[in-house]
């Protein structure tokens, strides 16, 4: 089973039709802005749903650590694992 | 572009808690009594309201309802008054008016709510008026400020307009 991260790479570049090669994006890509994903935030909003679908997780706007954790993909992974208890 | 037929047929579920001066119980339904509600309920007024009533279906989707008369399209070979993209404007009035009515705060307090984006719109051909277009919009999720709502439109079993759409709070179109 692919760990957290791969998943979500793969989840939010099919789900949010990423133009950035899957193979480029890493754990320090940025999820907003170029360079990075180029993101909005309309795309958090995709996010939040897909991360409440995918791993029952709630992305809440106004708790910090939910704020920080869109900040690149590794954040966005480790906000996952912290969560979810996974490794 | 063939599209799966999906019927609507509200489900018995447990209803929202009545709210006073907005909502009547017919049924199963929660709705909304007359248009001159609907006028507190969205930052729209008269001719922009797009919506004859609207209603809640159960705590997550609202319905709404609109009749476009024949005489909106006098020889009944294309639509003159009333155009496709109409039905986005109806679905973003039916979500506002299911907002207001589970915040079931008065006119005005709840701050109004803009449609700010757009995905996965899909319209297909509308029979010739007149007819009712029925709106369902169910609300996904919100987050920073905005909120997902997956909408449809039909008429009859006739899916005339599919989409997601993305509002924000806070800002007026009206």
């Amino acid at each position: 089973m692919p760990d957290i991260q791969t998943r979500l790479i793969e989840l939010l570049h099919k789900n949010l039709r990423l133009k950035v090669p899957i193979a480029e994006i890493t754990a320090e890509t940025p999820i907003f802005g170029k360079p990075g994903l180029g993101l909005d935030s309309v795309d958090a909003l995709e996010i939040a749903v897909l991360l409440d679908k995918h791993f029952s997780v709630r992305l809440d706007d106004q708790d910090p650590a939910s704020r920080a954790a869109l900040t690149t993909i590794g954040s966005l992974a480790d906000f996952i694992r912290t969560k979810t208890g996974a490794s | 572009m063939p599209h799966e037929k999906v019927s609507y047929r509200p489900k018995p579920r447990v209803p929202c808690a009545p709210l006073p001066g907005y909502i009547v119980t017919r049924g199963n339904r929660l709705e909304v009594a007359r248009i001159t509600n609907l006028v507190d309920m969205i930052p729209h007024k008269n001719p922009a309201i797009w919506i004859d009533r609207a209603w809640l279906v159960d705590v997550n989707t609202a319905a709404g309802s609109k009749y476009i008369p024949n005489r909106d399209c006098p020889k009944s070979e294309t639509i003159q008054h009333f155009r496709p993209t109409t039905l986005i404007e109806m679905l973003a009035q039916t979500a506002a008016c299911y907002a207001a009515a589970k915040a079931g705060r008065e006119a005005g307090a709840l701050g109004h709510m803009r449609l700010a984006q757009l995905r996965d719109v899909e319209f297909f051909a509308l029979p010739a008026p007149p007819f009712t277009i029925e709106l369902i919009v169910e609300h996904v999720l919100d987050y920073g400020g905005k909120s997902l709502w997956i909408g449809r439109a039909q008429i009859g079993d006739r899916i005339v307009c599919t989409g997601r759409l993305y509002l924000s709070h806070g800002t007026t179109n009206a």
